[in-house]
């Protein structure tokens, strides 16, 4: 079976600047007062978060 | 038990940026019952942006208080990739601005017409009746409430959740339309003019320019952004250190902030039954230097006076407020346009144009600089876009 990726979030890193929800083409990112809610089944791994994000909070793991 | 919100207001405003503020205070003022949401615990903080602002476009939307304003700028300062340094007087003035200051300004002006304020607190989704939008749904703390209304104006900024929500497609999917920023607020800065500072060249920033704002006690807005092509291969925050190190040695910071700002076209439907869409979250900027205040607060106080009128008449179906979109189109929504074309063009600028036209600015007498002389030669090779930048800034 093909492997899929997960997106990984590290609170530590994260500004909360929203700009990972802003491109995020599935609403699969859901940012919180001072947490993110993120919806694995809508995630695409398609990584666009992943290069937006100034502080690399947002990784994709092998799953 | 008692909520801690009502349970139903004519208008709700989600966030409370300059958007979202001059909103609430425009449905407050005209006698709405008003609610103002904000996922920050704080209004105005944390200051993700450079506080440059022109004069004329933040007095078109609001009479503004001193206190708002650390000082009026007549001039920038354009430095080359080689560190030429040319100054061009503003085409109209502009302002520095302290946006926290501003932000909790219009919010208390809101409050003192009884509008509802609630900070920590977030809209996590859209209540529905029909094809209309009817309320939202509010975390407030850990307290989960569906808050109804007849109206909901969403000024989420870059996220725009709500437009998503509404089915807007907010979505920026094109990721040359969204410009990656990390800015510092820094101390021990020194520059012979004392003007707001933009600098070009691939050696300070891959694409887009990084910018040194004088606050004018002393510190500074330190920032850059860039498109997400260069953003794959370094983070902003590396390239801003770099610069900071090349052009400002001496500097400390105080703060460092990241965000993004939308560099395309505002969204073509800004409207649906019950719901419009303001500022950032609406994708409206402009894309040469990703300035969106006054987009943000005139887009809120045109949407929110429709809005009054709408909520007078008993109509706010998705055709009485689509007034909004046509009106927006026609107006600012032009000026966004035209600097969509001309970011374009600026973005295929080499170093060496930028330099030879620093060469020949320089030798010009500076007082009769114009702005616009800086954008002919920068564009000199596509003449089309030299009468699109005339209409800008004219
Ligand atoms: C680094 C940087 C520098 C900039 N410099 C300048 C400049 O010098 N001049 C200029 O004109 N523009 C500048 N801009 C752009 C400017 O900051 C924005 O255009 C402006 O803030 C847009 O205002 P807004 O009210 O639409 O959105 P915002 O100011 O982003 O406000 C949106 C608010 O909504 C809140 N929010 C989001 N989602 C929710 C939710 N679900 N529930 C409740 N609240 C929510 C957010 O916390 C935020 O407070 C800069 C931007 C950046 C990133
Ligand atoms: S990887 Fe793609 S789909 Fe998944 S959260 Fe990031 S942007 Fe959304
Ligand atoms: S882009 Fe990065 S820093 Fe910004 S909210 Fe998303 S994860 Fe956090």
């Amino acid at each position: 079976m093909k492997k899929k990726k997960t997106i990984t979030f590290d609170i530590q890193k994260c500004d909360f600047c929203g700009s990972c929800v802003a491109v995020c083409k599935t609403d699969a990112l859901i940012l919180l007062e001072t947490s993110m809610q993120i919806e694995q089944d809508q995630c695409t791994a398609c990584g666009r978060c992943v290069i937006i994000c100034p502080f690399r909070a947002l990784t994709l793991e092998d799953a | 038990m008692k909520l801690p919100l009502e349970q139903f207001y004519d208008a709700i405003v989600v966030g409370a940026g300059p958007a979202g503020a001059i909103a609430a205070k425009t449905f407050a003022e005209n006698g709405f019952s008003t609610l103002l949401l904000e996922k920050d615990r704080e209004i105005g903080l944390p200051v993700r942006c450079g506080e440059l602002v022109g004069k004329r476009g933040l007095t078109l939307a609001i009479n503004p208080d001193p206190s708002w304003i650390t000082h009026t700028v007549n001039g920038v300062t354009f430095v080359s990739p080689k560190g030429v340094r040319v100054n061009v007087p503003c085409p109209e003035p502009a302002y520095m601005l302290n946006r926290p200051v501003m932000e909790k300004s219009i919010v208390q002006m809101a409050a003192k017409y009884n509008a509802d304020i609630r900070v920590g607190t977030v809209a996590v989704g859209l209540l529905r009746k029909k094809d209309a939008i009817c309320g939202v749904k509010v975390l407030h703390h850990d307290m989960a409430i569906d808050v109804g209304c007849r109206i909901v104006i969403a000024a989420d900024g870059i996220e725009s959740r709500m437009a998503k929500l509404a089915g807007l497609n907010s979505t920026i999917t094109d990721l040359n339309d969204i410009g990656i920023c990390a800015q510092y607020r820094v101390t021990n800065v020194e520059s012979p003019e004392g003007f707001p500072e933009l600098h070009f060249g691939k050696n300070i920033v891959p694409d887009c320019y990084a910018w040194m704002f004088p606050k004018g006690d002393g510190t500074a807005n330190l920032g850059l952004g860039i498109t997400a092509k260069a953003a794959g291969k370094e983070s902003p925050v590396q390239i801003l250190n770099r610069f900071m190190t090349l052009r400002f040695p001496k500097a400390k910071p105080l703060a460092l902030t990241v965000g993004s700002v939308p560099l395309g076209l505002y969204l073509k439907k800004l409207v649906a039954g019950g719901f419009m869409v303001v500022g950032d979250a609406a994708r409206m900027a402009n894309c040469l230097d990703g300035g969106g205040i006054t987009f943000a607060m005139n887009s809120a106080k045109l949407a929110a006076s429709i809005a009054c009128e709408a909520l007078s008449e008993g109509d706010v179906s998705e055709k009485r407020l689509s007034v909004f979109e046509k009106r927006w189109k026609n107006g600012v929504g032009k000026q966004q346009e035209r600097s969509y074309l001309l970011k374009r063009a600026v973005l295929k600028v080499n170093d060496s144009t930028i330099e030879a036209a620093a060469e020949v600015l320089i030798n010009k007498d500076p007082s009769k600089l114009k702005y616009i002389d800086l954008l002919k030669l920068t564009v000199k090779n596509q003449p089309a876009l030299i009468l699109e930048a005339i209409k800008l800034f004219k």
